[in-house]
């Protein structure tokens, strides 16, 4: 586009592609063109390449080992936080167990099971009356009834006998 | 529009990948591909930048954030979209932030201080050099807030169109054109305040008066 067919076309607000090529790469048709739209002169400004200072493989190289820097860093934090997770679900592992071990052992473990000295000396006072005692069922013959003999652990432990028997009086 | 004008200034290379295929190689670990991106969105991206902060080091150092910001995100970005829309909305956001936080920071350190040109001090002649332009441009367009320096630059000097903005800064249309009118106006405003030389030349203008 000349001059002259710039200026012969030119009107306020025109921003075809020509034009602004035009318009941009002429000061004298800028001039002329601003006179009549004032908002044209800004928009010289378009249509160069600018550069960032150093040129842009400088600058793509800046932005590229801060690219590899930070994938590093990246990587770094990753395997710092694999180690770290490592730890803490060992620890977790270990804290479960340790819990789980206290529910299944905890009645072997109750004061209840743990036979106190007083306890002991209870019972075992208990099982001398006990001996002294006259059993109030020595022999038992029934046809109906259904006899359970709960197991005991040594000779001289008291033995426990369950009589279901229906033709035996209630008080016996 | 713009499109045309992209065409007219920059052959397309014809057996150069386009964005997307860069993208999807740079997904799938190959640095070259995001370099040859980063490569190709260079000038863009830094222009972008510079017109919108106007100092090249830190325009600089906030287009290498935008193509780190990009790294970081690329498995977020949805191929249906265009790249470049995408890449756009990166750097409005790493622009808008710093901006918002220049300005903060410049009002509080001196908001009573603002140099205003009269016009008796107008006595250089105008020029029509790109630099003086640049320069002003740079000075004048401190009025306008981050949105409406956005949508100017875009729309003015990058030739963006308004439903393309529109995408990029997730706005209605209506509310990129009213930017862009707001914008124009302060812009004249303040070209005719500090520069009068320049609002001189205006003829037939009536919204300048």
């Amino acid at each position: 586009m000349t001059c002259s067919e710039f200026r012969r076309a030119f009107h306020p607000g025109a921003r075809d592609a020509e034009a602004l090529t035009h318009l941009r790469s002429c000061a004298d048709c800028l001039e002329f063109a601003v006179a009549l739209d004032p908002d044209c002169l800004f928009v010289s400004l378009g249509g160069e390449e600018l550069v960032p200072p150093g040129g842009v493989d400088e600058f793509v190289a800046r932005v590229m080992g801060e690219i590899r820097i930070r994938g590093t860093e990246q990587k770094v934090a990753s395997i710092r936080g694999g180690r770290t997770r490592y730890w803490w679900s060992l620890a977790a592992a270990i804290a479960i167990a340790t819990f789980s071990a206290v529910l299944v052992f905890r009645p072997a473990m109750t004061p209840e099971t743990v036979p106190s000295a007083a306890l002991v000396a209870s019972v075992a006072a208990d099982r001398a009356i006990a001996q002294t005692i006259v059993p109030v069922v020595e022999h038992y013959e029934a046809d109906d009834a259904t006899i359970i003999e709960i197991p005991t652990q040594s000779d001289d432990d008291i033995r426990v006998v369950m009589i279901f028997d229906e033709s035996l009086p209630v008080d016996l | 529009m713009s499109v045309e004008l992209r065409l007219m200034m920059s052959p397309p290379e014809t057996h150069a990948p386009d964005d997307q295929e860069l993208v999807e190689r740079s997904r799938s670990g190959d640095p070259s591909a995001f370099e040859d991106l980063v490569r190709r969105k260079t000038s863009r991206v830094f222009g972008h930048c510079y017109r919108l902060i106007g100092n090249a080091e830190d325009a600089k150092d906030l287009a290498q954030l935008v193509f780190i910001k990009l790294w970081e995100n690329l498995e977020k970005y949805d191929a249906s979209y265009a790249f470049d829309t995408w890449l756009y909305r990166i750097v409005t956001n790493v622009t808008i932030d710093f901006v918002r936080t220049r300005q903060s920071r410049e009002s509080a350190v001196r908001s009573p201080l603002r140099l205003v040109k009269s016009a008796e001090e107008a006595v250089q002649p105008v020029t029509f050099q790109k630099k003086e332009i640049e320069r002003i441009f740079h000075e004048v367009s401190a009025v306008l807030s981050p949105k409406q320096r956005e949508v100017f630059v875009m729309r003015e000097i990058e030739d963006i169109p308004s439903p393309e903005i529109s995408k990029i800064l997730g706005c209605r249309e209506s509310t990129v054109r009213n930017h862009l009118f707001n914008a124009r106006k302060l812009m004249k405003e303040e070209l005719r305040r500090r520069y009068p030389e320049y609002a001189r030349l205006w003829r037939g203008t009536d919204d300048l008066q």
